[in-house]
């Protein structure tokens, strides 16, 4: 042995000089590839089975981990390419065929065939209790040709197939994972081709997505990891956003102006398909007769309740579509403010004297509070004495489902790129009988004829029409009293950029960039 | 010199706690303003000379809000606390009275309902009943009287064998008349410093309820509906939270020093 | 041998309060008008869409089966799975109790720091003026609503001096304990109040005592005679009052943690009912009433060890 110990102690040194100096630059290459966004909003998810997702909080979180055959375009009014990079239509507008993106993988690895896409549809079409089964009915089958095409046969002409088949229950997920693993799992745990993998959720807390590194977008998405965590308390939200504990997050309005004055934050805005509004049981004997309903137009001061809802960021609505929505139509006559027809409508209608309603507010909700307490001074000019009923949430709710109340508040936004699906919520009276208004009689069945055929009208100048005469009708009847519309807002801090959300709600973070 | 100091506080809080009895009474005389009248071109305003303690989210006057709403507050702190107080002393005098059967369920019930965490309870009731203050004294009169009776019945079993009670018993008296004229006078004392600074916890049970959106229906002015009115904008409106959580705990100071007032002049006694 | 038989006649007499608070909750949670199917489809609820998900959740099955099931899960301690979290029960009750533990645990320490600090001063010094002070302080620490001062505390110390997290529960153990500070010290407030006073009250009243003259008379120094009466007799009060406040933190912090974003046991219980999640309400309460039933026997128990001349009986 020729080694020194003196040698043998340099070579050790040297030795260990480059592995803690590869580790080192190991790790600072590490610290700056890997970036992760933590996102905090008010309140967390229920379930990612696109089968079973109904709530906003669920619905927006979808395409985080999930993609369909096609998706939504970031106007929220097109559909662009997804699973299926073409398609085409057949003559009589019965059958599609989707020609699916070669060599497009699931983000634990596997391919994706058209058995998945066959299972996925199918899956949510079928399934007992989801709410998205009536929608989904007009599919008649959906096959496979060759390897790489999928035929979706409908039962009527549809014009709404593309934006049905690009919403989140049409979401494309692995059928041996999902047979393997299991309805609850897939609610916690679903796999998809979507851009981010959920690796944990914890309950009520915090979900974290990790890169799907098998995203067919080449490059996408540019962050490494993006959190989602769960902070109930809106002050809380924002004081955590200027502090830099978290990155981003969605903003009440109350908290608008205060997050905008903040210099060290961005706000983005993003126009929305949500339209508050104020229903009106039109089943109850009080609110049956329409001249009581329009009456209770003519006496609301729109405009003073969005001042202070929205604290003047919405924008005035007179239909339950919202302007960003399709087939909006823009030439609906100006609801005026007008105390005086207000209560001759109500003479006319046998309450000179006066009449009592109820409205119920979900307790804990400050601003439904603050819209009754406002609607209550309104409407009493009139000579309408508004009753204000705190309930718990869950009980309010169920009470409107069983028509079981007089003045309701809610508010709806749109989960496709079409019409059809809000339209047929309040004019549709079996499915969900008119949003809970109970609306009924010759008008309605006019509105719900409307909204029947465009939903079978292939010509978009056509549909827009009907929708537009259906728009009018239910301007007329009210069946709701329709308030406004606000965007969407989420604050950052100003090394985030690339922030988008579609008017449905959905958030696309792919191309979501931070800088350090 | 001992005797003097008592006084003193006792005084203070006195005072403090006559103004706001006179508020309770005859709100209209401590402002001019009304606690629900709205006014959209005076949204979240700072304190002025117009408005002391400035205006919320609809324009309404806070000091008026506040003025309105100690009588609903006093209200619920005294009445929520009486009829805990109220029941919870005779069961727990009873029981401990009787003994025995009686007296094992009485500790049975209140195993049961300790187990129950006292929110929860509460999130319940008000759950099926709905939200508003009669129910609310109805969640806290159902979780409120447990104490009383806790104490009351300790305190009976330590004075049930003392001389007068034998004797009173030898005397051929009836049992309610002993337990009513002869041993509730001697364990009242204690029941009667707790449920002093019970009020304030009523009180402040209210506000909290309130804060969680349990509370009291609205417009109707009250404290903890007020300051968790105001919570949203307390960042930029301090004043709306800040003056009625100023107001409450004065009023706490002033019931407690008032309670250990007299308390004190009773041991004197 | 004495001891032994008391604890296992009281655990015997659990039993049947264990049932009766079974059928309370059972009961209860029916009570409630509201239905789980109805708040998970949300806004796009149908009546055919509830029907199904009813069957699926197994809501359509008779009552008196729906409750022999709760009572089959109560004693396998297998409480199933939430209905509106897709989780079982158990794992979100320990998930979230790690966070409630911690927080009941800060919470007590710093309550027992305060209030023997100031206890102790107000007890024991003779200036009155300190004794007024402090008692002023507990007073208006009483009166204070604890999301009141939490937010405060939240806006100077995070917000303004960035000195501890705005909310929320952290990833790792000392981040976690960073995030406990300012919910424990809201927490602590009306807790410490109630102790100093009693602390003061027990200090003046054994200082009247006999025996501590006695000790005095011994001529035992000032210090010791502090350590060893005093502390000890105003041990049993104090942990009385600390274990009831402790047991309704345990299960009551929905205040706390929903101020300071913390995913607890309050907020998580507070949630089921809000959802009619009825497996996760019966279950998360029926736990809820051991641990108190347990505590309480508990503290029963160490009222012998604290003070031997109180006798278990």
């Amino acid at each position: 042995m020729h080694f020194s110990r003196k040698k043998l102690m340099a070579l050790l040194m040297a030795g260990l000089c480059t592995i803690s100096s590869l580790g080192m630059t190991g790790s600072i290459v590490k610290a700056e590839e890997t970036t992760r966004v933590v996102m905090a909003r008010g309140i967390d998810s229920t379930t990612l089975d696109p089968a079973m997702a109904s709530k906003n909080q669920d619905i927006w979180m979808m395409n985080f981990a999930l993609e369909g055959l096609v998706r939504a375009a970031e106007n929220g009014k097109d559909i662009e390419p997804a699973l299926a990079d073409t398609w085409e239509i057949s003559e009589d507008n019965l059958t599609y065929k989707f020609h699916l993106r070669e060599g497009v993988k699931f983000s634990n690895g596997e391919e994706v065939t058209p058995e998945d896409c066959i299972y996925s549809i199918t899956r949510t079409r079928d399934k007992e209790g989801s709410p998205w089964q009536g929608m989904l009915s007009v599919i008649e089958s959906v096959e496979k040709e060759g390897d790489d095409t999928i035929v979706v046969k409908v039962s009527q002409p549809t014009p709404a197939l593309l934006s049905l088949l690009a919403m989140f229950p049409c979401s494309i997920m692995p059928q041996s994972y999902c047979e393997e693993v299991g309805d609850d799992q897939i609610a916690n745990a679903p796999v998809g081709t979507g851009p981010f993998i959920l690796t944990s959720w914890e309950k009520n807390s915090q979900m974290v997505f990790e890169k799907n590194p098998y995203y067919w977008q080449e490059g996408l998405p540019t962050v490494d990891e993006f959190v989602m965590t769960v902070v109930a308390d809106e002050n809380t939200r924002i004081m955590q956003l200027q502090s830099g504990q978290i990155d981003m997050t969605d903003v009440p309005l109350a908290q608008l102006d205060l997050v905008k004055a903040d210099s060290n934050l961005v706000v983005d805005e993003f126009p929305s398909t949500a339209v508050d509004y104020i229903i009106l049981n039109c089943a109850n004997e009080k609110l049956e007769d329409v001249r009581v309903r329009q009456a209770l137009l003519y006496a609301t001061d729109r405009e003073a309740l969005n001042t202070a809802l929205s604290f003047g960021y919405g924008k005035l609505a007179d239909s339950f579509i919202s302007p960003a929505a399709p087939h909006y139509n823009t030439n609906l006559p100006e609801i005026t403010y007008d105390v005086e027809k207000a209560k001759e409508l109500l003479a006319e209608a046998g309450y000179a004297d006066g009449l009592d309603l109820r409205v119920d507010v979900g307790s804990g909700y400050s601003s439904e509070l603050q819209e009754a307490t406002m609607l209550k001074e309104q409407w009493a000019k009139a000579g309408v004495n508004l009753e204000i009923e705190q309930i718990d949430r869950a009980t309010a709710s169920s009470n409107w489902s069983a028509g079981d109340y007089e003045v309701y508040f809610s508010y709806l936004t749109s989960d496709m790129t079409d019409t059809s699906q809000l339209s047929e919520l309040w004019c549709v009276s079996e499915s969900t009988n008119c949003w809970g208004s109970g609306w009924h009689g010759e008008k309605q069945q006019e509105a719900e004829a409307l909204v029947k055929e465009a939903g079978m009208e292939m010509d978009e100048e056509k549909r827009a029409e009907l929708y537009g005469q259906m728009q009018e009708i239910v301007l007329e009847e009210v069946p709701n009293i329709p308030l406004y519309t606000t965007p969407f807002y989420v604050a950052h801090s100003k090394n985030i950029d690339n922030v988008k959300q579609n008017p449905l709600g959905n958030y696309r973070f792919e191309e979501l960039t931070k800088t350090n | 010199m001992k005797k003097k100091k008592i006084s003193i506080s006792f005084l203070a809080g006195g005072v403090v706690l006559l103004i706001i009895l006179g508020m309770a009474v005859v709100p209209q005389a401590f402002t001019s303003q009304s606690p629900i009248s709205q006014d959209m071109s005076a949204l979240l305003q700072a304190p002025s000379s117009a408005h002391w303690f400035g205006t919320d989210e609809l324009g309404r006057d806070i000091f008026a809000r506040v003025v309105y709403g100690t009588r609903i507050d006093l209200a619920i702190g005294v009445f929520a606390m009486l009829v805990s107080a109220i029941t919870g002393t005779l069961l727990g005098l009873v029981a401990a009275y009787y003994g025995k059967t009686v007296d094992a369920c009485l500790m049975r019930v209140l195993d049961v309902m300790t187990a129950f965490p006292f929110i929860i309870l509460v999130i319940a009731i008000v759950a099926i009943m709905g939200s508003g203050i009669r129910n609310m004294f109805i969640a806290i009169w159902l979780v409120g009287w447990k104490d009383y009776a806790k104490l009351v019945r300790s305190e009976v079993l330590s004075e049930k064998n003392i001389e007068y009670v034998a004797a009173a018993k030898t005397l051929g008296y009836s049992n309610l008349r002993i337990m009513l004229r002869h041993i509730l006078p001697n364990v009242i004392d204690g029941a009667f410093v707790y449920a002093i600074s019970d009020i304030m916890m009523c009180m402040l049970v209210g506000a909290s309820l309130s804060f969680l959106g349990l509370g009291v229906s609205a417009p109707t002015p009250e404290w903890g509906a007020i300051i968790s009115g105001g919570r949203t904008f307390i960042t930029r409106a301090w004043w709306i939270s800040v003056f009625p959580g100023i107001v409450l705990a004065v009023t706490g100071v002033a019931i407690s020093l008032v309670g250990k007032g007299t308390a004190d002049m009773m041991k004197g006694r | 041998m004495k001891e032994f038989n008391y604890i296992i006649k009281r655990i015997l007499q659990m039993i049947p309060a264990l049932l009766v608070i079974t059928v309370i909750i059972f009961a209860g949670m029916r009570l409630i008008p509201g239905d789980p199917a109805i708040t998970m489809l949300g806004t796009h609820y149908s009546d055919a869409a509830a029907e199904g998900l009813r069957h699926k959740l197994g809501l359509d099955q008779p009552l008196f089966f729906q409750y022999l099931l709760f009572l089959k899960q109560v004693l396998t301690f297998d409480f199933g799975n939430s209905i509106t979290m897709n989780a079982p029960v158990w794992d979100l009750f320990k998930q979230k109790a790690v966070v409630t533990l911690t927080l009941t645990l800060v919470t007590a320490i710093f309550t027992i720091i305060i209030s023997f600090i100031f206890g102790y001063a107000a007890g024991m010094s003779r200036h009155p003026l300190i004794s007024k002070t402090i008692d002023s302080i507990a007073l208006v620490m009483l009166s204070i609503p604890e999301f009141w001062i939490g937010i405060q505390l939240m806006l100077i110390f995070g917000l303004n001096l960035k000195l501890l997290p705005v909310g929320g529960w952290g990833s790792t153990w000392p981040e976690h304990i960073r995030s406990m500070i300012l919910p424990a010290i809201s927490g602590a407030m009306g807790t410490s109040a109630l102790m100093i006073r009693n602390i003061e009250e027990e200090i003046t009243k054994i200082k009247k005592q006999d025996y501590v003259d006695f000790a005095y008379s011994k001529g035992l120094k000032k210090g010791v005679v502090r350590n060893r009466y005093i502390l000890k007799n105003v041990m049993v009060s104090t942990v009385t009052l600390l274990s009831m406040r402790v047991i309704g933190m345990f299960a009551g912090s929905v205040v706390i943690e929903t101020v300071f974003a913390l995913p607890g046991l309050g907020s998580l219980l507070m949630q089921g009912i809000m959802a009619r999640d009825y497996t996760l309400v019966q279950s998360l309460v029926y736990i809820f009433a051991v641990i108190v039933l347990v505590m309480n026997l508990l503290t029963d128990i160490s009222y012998s060890f604290l003070n031997p001349r109180i006798r278990l009986e």
